[in-house]
């Protein structure tokens, strides 16, 4: 006699505060006698664990329903946990009463109580037709492919390889080092950067389990975790890596001239191009598009390295796990108008300052005006520009520009000690080991710090800059001319993250960061597995939390590949061959080419498919069986469960995708966004998933409305199954309209992971407007009455 | 320690200047021809580091000194291939050791030989000597044998219209003798004033009438001593000079088989701008200078006083650096570019400087479209009154029925296609068919 058992989690008070546990307890008791409930204040503890496995085992129980957190945080857990005594991970099911009901309804206790009651519902009734899931083990590769050689990944590279990892670092300049190397010095210790990080980069470039390309970009991307097939694209260098002795002549004779983007426009560079003289690698590269073939650099290079016969190499490579450490674009202040920058020589970006501090740089350290009119007495340093702006669209801190402020300060003042600097700040965010301590030395040092906005920035007749400010502290608002204005920059996502997201099958947040797995627990993890994050692609961050986190992925990435296998569940889907009427639309409806249909009938390819289940949808006869959940019998109980004593008015039933709309309701639960009550969430693995059938049952038994939320189109982790859902709804609202339904009761609409408050908004909009129409079935009183 | 740019040295030999740089582990060389040179400037503005110079081209080309057209700073020059590979007259080369194969502006030219006859008409056409016509017709004497004696009766005439000039009646006879113009001039570039036959020599074998292209050539041959005439055959090919063409369009024009294609290096106009301004006395300077003899006097003083057949012209603009009054205008459109190679973007970019109204690239910097803030969901409240009665019988049927009909085959390939037009005229089925029977 199989027995199942309800195991309700408190959460301390995350969720027993809000909702009634025992109110919980007794219902579920109500409906099935026979089910066994038990709570917990954490079941995901160590003793809640071993609690879990005394009730499997002492119990005989073969069937669970967790009533938890979000399944995306602890399913694994829980799943590894009931398989340590003896269940399939199969039998167990999630029920999302925090993130999805205490968290985002806590203005309604009353109500939330009845919406995590249904989700439990929902659960029980999906654990009734669950099967065993099948998992075989596949190999995995043990080499690491990292994206990015800066800080962050050389780190991760080296942490792997010293671990006897192979490793294959790309990265898209011609050299390593990333911004880092581009800086004179570090915050707080005033190292030199180039000197700490200048051997790490050696090392890496030497190291027999390093494989570095440089000019080198990933152009395609396949494969599962554990074995992913990887195509590089390695541009033509001109010069030998291995030959070239660094001695830099061919740089002395280039006749070429054009403008240096490596130090942001502020000399010039030749068409064989090496930014500093210690790179890593040593040898330039030719910037073809410029060079005139004059052949000089040839006439000069005695270990004959010049080699114009080199071409572009495509390279394929086989990983077991990626890690990206893609980086960050310092932000292009020249949409701030009132600033001037572009329109004034003299007012530069916190980048730029650096460069011209650097010894190496365009200025050999001297700090001089760009317009070269006059010497420096005075600088203004501008802070959070680009960054804290709802206006910019960039509402988020950059983390490192008050640091990397009071650390101009005070290099300024140690080799000019007459230049009279003063700050403007919205707040000093001094959080990190010896940060407060240096902007006390910045205080002592005489830097001024003024607390206000600079309102505008224009030039003065006498050929300096004007800036009008307001003295917060003061009260009052003041004009002051400077020499020199830098505005310290924050931090944007590199423009080239999209591309990559879409051919690694990641997110990306509202901004253009890599959106990670969890941002407490999880933070260098992603939704796929084998990928994980480091560095300031996944947000604003220094060089101590890039190298932290460089070395979580490294570990996670090793712990991936540690036992030289990996568990992968078998998704893909079986043919009744009974039902199946031949017609040939899941071949149609696959992006993945893993349907094929022959005179014996329609035979599925179980390594191409990626359980998407988009093929399940769109089979009329309901010939495919789906050992993913849910079923469509699953999908079944679980709306009778909801529906047949509906507990809110107006009833929305919810289809949200696993990646983007579940992800970001689960995200409006950790914002502790509010929203009404009234819906429940099914979780599919795609929108594509949802079958028109699934729709018209909803109504059927009752729903006033459905609503299905998937990813952008654009970001559909399956290819083109938002657009197939996209279809299939508009399609259906044209038949719910001449079958006298109100189309508006089902809606399809799209977002992003970390989009909580927006899908807040959505779920309130449609909620109020269901309410606007009536109840389902009120339409047709209406009819009848014409 | 930076290195610097080694001497530049220059040799003079005839009138060739080598200029020489010697770097350790390469040598390379700038030749420039004097002879060939023709003063056009188009190095000069092309020249990446500014290291040419026009000379004195206006008392050049008014033959009052001998000098270099263009003088190269040894400063300044890095000898690179670029000026070479804008100059079309080939009169600066740059040499080394496996030199990269880097673009040049040139035209194309191809004679198809399917349709060339030949005929001499390109060579003697070509203002530069470019083309050489090899033409083997075996002589009239090996094609026509007398048996015994030799004589022959009869008329001959040409006809001086339809005579194009081919050429290859006098390569058969001598009898024929044809006016060759040495060097033909605009507008109508003739190349030959007359064509005589020697009465005396021709004995009527009619040979000349079947050679001839055009049937300019009228025979009748009365009465003559027993002889054999066998048909003459004409081998030969047409060299192009490569080095010297510079793909004016000349011979494509004068080709009676229209059998050549060219096409200019550049594209462009040429215009006499300031007629007004030219020099009553005629001082010739663009006549001189041009490479293609193409300046003209008009008959009609009334308009200008000169002309030029700008069909032909390559617009390499060495005219208007030699009249001292700026009477002409030359624009360049475009060039014509030999290969696709990696240098191609930096060489178009210098060339672009050859073509007027060039604008440099203006970077433009991306800008980021402002957000807008976010709006706070608005909540209601939503009472827990009870809920209103629902006709829910009626959902369930209506439903059930629309369920039977999307697992119909046809209507759910529609669905998938997003093909709502026919769906909507299903709907009309649906509302007329009240027994609501599936398709």
């Amino acid at each position: 006699m199989s027995k199942t058992a309800c195991l309700i989690c408190h959460c301390g008070t995350n969720i027993k505060g809000v909702i009634d546990v025992e109110k919980l307890k007794n219902e579920v008791k109500k409906r099935y006698g026979d089910v066994l409930v038990y709570n917990n204040e954490h079941w995901c503890s160590e003793d809640g664990l071993k609690k879990m496995g005394e009730i499997i085992t002492r119990d005989k129980v073969s069937r669970i329903v967790i009533a938890a957190c979000t399944p995306s945080l602890h399913e694994e857990l829980f799943k590894k946990n009931a398989e340590k005594y003896g269940l399939n991970r199969g039998f167990v099911e999630i029920a999302n009463i925090r993130e999805q009901a205490s968290w985002v309804h806590w203005h309604n206790p009353g109500k939330a109580t009845l919406k995590a009651l249904d989700h439990i519902l929902m659960a029980l009734e999906a654990v009734k037709e669950a099967k065993p899931t099948n998992i075989i083990r596949r190999p995995t590769e043990r080499s690491v492919l990292i994206i990015g050689g800066g800080v962050a990944g050389i780190n991760a590279a080296l942490n792997l390889a010293d671990a006897g990892i192979k490793v294959f670092l790309v990265e898209k300049s011609g050299f390593l080092g990333g911004h880092m190397a581009k800086w004179d010095k570090v915050f707080p210790t005033l190292d030199c950067s180039i000197c700490i990080l200048g051997p790490l980069l050696s090392q890496a470039y030497n190291h027999p389990n390093i494989k570095i390309y440089t000019l080198s970009e990933v152009v395609d991307f396949s494969g599962m975790p554990g074995d992913y097939i990887v195509k590089i694209r390695k541009r033509a260098r001109y010069i030998d890596e291995a030959t070239c002795n660094g001695c830099n002549k061919c740089l002395d004779v280039c006749p070429v001239e054009l403008p240096n983007e490596y130090e942001y426009g502020l000399n010039i560079r030749k068409a064989i191009v090496k930014p500093e003289p210690q790179t890593v690698p040593v040898a330039p590269y030719i910037d073809v598009e410029n060079c005139i073939g004059c052949m000089n650099c040839i006439g000069v290079c005695d270990p004959k390295a010049v080699n114009f016969k080199d071409t572009d190499k495509e390279i394929t490579l086989s990983v077991g796990a990626v890690i990206v450490a893609a980086g960050f674009k310092p932000y292009n202040p020249i949409e701030v108008e009132e600033y001037g920058y572009g329109r004034f020589l003299d007012v530069i970006t916190g980048a730029e300052y650096d460069r011209m501090l650097n010894c190496n740089g365009p200025t050999k350290g001297r700090v001089v005006k760009p317009s070269g009119n006059g010497e420096v007495e005075k600088i203004a340093f501008i802070l959070c520009v680009g960054s804290r702006s709802e206006r910019l669209g960039r509402p988020y801190c950059s983390k490192v520009c008050c640091m990397y402020t009071v650390k101009y300060a005070i290099e300024t003042k140690i080799t000019n000690p007459k230049i009279d600097i003063t700050v403007f700040y919205t707040d000093i965010r001094a959080s990190g080991k010896m940060h407060e301590e240096a902007y006390k030395k910045a205080l002592e040092a005489g830097v001024k710090f003024i607390r206000g906005r600079v309102s505008s920035v224009e030039k003065d007749k006498s050929g300096r800059l004007r800036l009008t400010y307001e003295d917060t502290l003061e009260g009052k608002v003041e004009k002051e001319l400077f020499d020199l204005v830098v505005l310290s920059i924050g931090i944007d996502p590199d423009p080239d993250n999209k591309k990559l997201a879409n051919m690694l099958g990641l997110q990306l947040d509202e901004y253009g960061f890599f959106t990670e797995y969890h941002p407490k627990l999880k933070p260098s993890d992603t939704f796929r597995g084998g990928i994980y994050l480091a560095g300031a692609c996944s947000g604003p961050k220094d060089i101590t939390e890039s190298t932290l986190q460089a070395g979580l992925a490294a570990s996670r990435a090793a712990q991936f590949l540690h036992s030289g296998e990996v568990e992968v569940e078998v998704i893909a889907p079986e043919v009744d061959k009974n039902k199946c009427l031949k017609c040939g639309l899941c071949v149609h409806a696959c992006d993945y080419k893993a349907l094929k249909q022959t005179p014996e009938g329609i035979l599925v390819n179980e390594t191409a498919c990626t359980g998407c289940g988009v093929c399940i949808a769109a089979c009329p006869a309901g010939a495919l069986k789906s050992p993913k959940k849910p079923t469509d019998e699953q999908i079944y109980s679980m709306l009778k469960a909801v529906l047949e004593e509906r507990k809110d008015y107006p009833l929305i039933v919810g289809f949200l995708c696993k990646w983007c709309g579940y992800a970001a309701a689960d995200n409006a639960g950790i914002n502790k966004i509010l929203y009404p009550t009234n819906i429940r969430i099914v979780r599919v693995e795609c929108s594509g998933r949802v079958s028109p059938k699934h729709l018209v049952w909803a109504l059927k038994m009752g729903a006033d409305g459905v609503l299905v939320v998937g990813c952008r189109e654009q970001d559909c982790h399956y290819r083109t199954g938002r657009i197939k859902a996209n279809r299939r709804i508009k399609s259906l609202k044209e038949l719910l309209e001449k079958y006298g339904v109100n189309p508006s009761r089902v809606e399809i609409t799209g977002v992003s992971a970390s989009e909580g408050g927006k899908l807040a908004k959505t779920i309130t909009d449609f909620v109020n407007r269901i309410s606007e129409i009536g109840p389902i079935g009120s339409e047709l009183i209406e009819v009848a009455a014409h | 320690m930076s290195v610097e740019k080694p001497q530049v040295t220059v040799e003079v030999v005839d009138n060739t200047l080598t200029y020489t740089s010697k770097y350790t582990m390469l040598t390379k060389n700038l030749k420039f021809s004097i002879d060939r040179c023709v003063g056009c400037g188009l190095c000069s503005t092309a020249c990446p580091v500014e290291a040419i110079t026009l000379g004195p081209i206006k008392d050049i080309a008014a033959r009052k000194i001998e000098a270099p057209q263009i003088i190269i700073d040894e400063a300044k020059c890095i000898i690179c291939p670029v000026g070479a590979s804008v100059c079309i007259f080939n009169a600066l080369k740059f040499n080394t050791e496996e030199a990269l194969k880097t673009p040049r502006i040139s035209g194309s030219i191809n004679i198809d030989i399917s349709k060339c006859k030949p005929c001499l008409i390109c060579e003697k056409t070509c203002p530069r000597n470019s083309l050489k016509a090899e033409i083997k017709i075996p002589k009239k004497e090996d094609l026509v044998k007398y048996e015994g004696e030799v004589w022959a009766e009869g008329e001959i005439k040409i006809n001086l219209d339809k005579c194009i000039y081919c050429g290859l009646c006098e390569i058969l006879c001598n009898a024929i003798k044809i006016e060759w113009i040495d060097k033909p001039t605009p507008p109508e570039f003739k190349i030959a004033n007359g064509i005589m036959i020697n009465e005396d020599k021709c004995d009527y074998c009619e040979l000349c009438r079947e050679i001839c292209p055009t049937e300019a050539i009228s025979v009748k041959c009365f009465k003559s001593a027993s002889r054999t005439v066998a048909k003459p055959e004409i081998k030969g090919k047409i060299t192009i000079d490569i080095n010297n063409c510079i793909w004016c369009g000349l011979c494509v024009d004068k080709c009676p088989q229209k059998a050549i294609e060219a096409k200019k290096p550049f594209t462009g106009e040429i215009r006499v701008a300031k007629p007004e301004k030219c020099d009553p006395s005629g001082c010739k300077n663009c006549f001189n200078i041009c490479p293609l003899n193409l300046f003209y006097i008009t008959k009609t003083p009334s308009e200008s006083r000169i002309k030029v057949a700008d069909k032909y012209c390559i617009y390499c603009g060495a005219c208007v650096n030699a009249c001292p009054y700026d009477v002409l205008k030359v624009n360049r459109f475009g060039f014509n570019i030999e290969e696709n190679k990696p240098w191609n973007q930096s060489y178009i970019e210098i060339y672009m400087k050859l073509i007027d109204k060039y604008k440099p690239k203006i970077i433009e910097y991306p800008m980021r479209k402002l957000a807008k803030p976010t709006e706070k969901a608005i909540l209601r409240e939503i009472s827990e009154a009870a809920q209103p009665p629902v006709e829910i019988g009626k959902i369930r049927e209506r439903m059930d029925k629309l369920e039977e009909l999307i697992s119909n085959r046809a209507v759910r390939i529609l669905i998938e296609g997003g093909e709502t037009k026919r769906l909507n005229s299903l709907g009309k089925a649906i509302n007329q068919n009240k027994s609501n029977k599936p398709f």
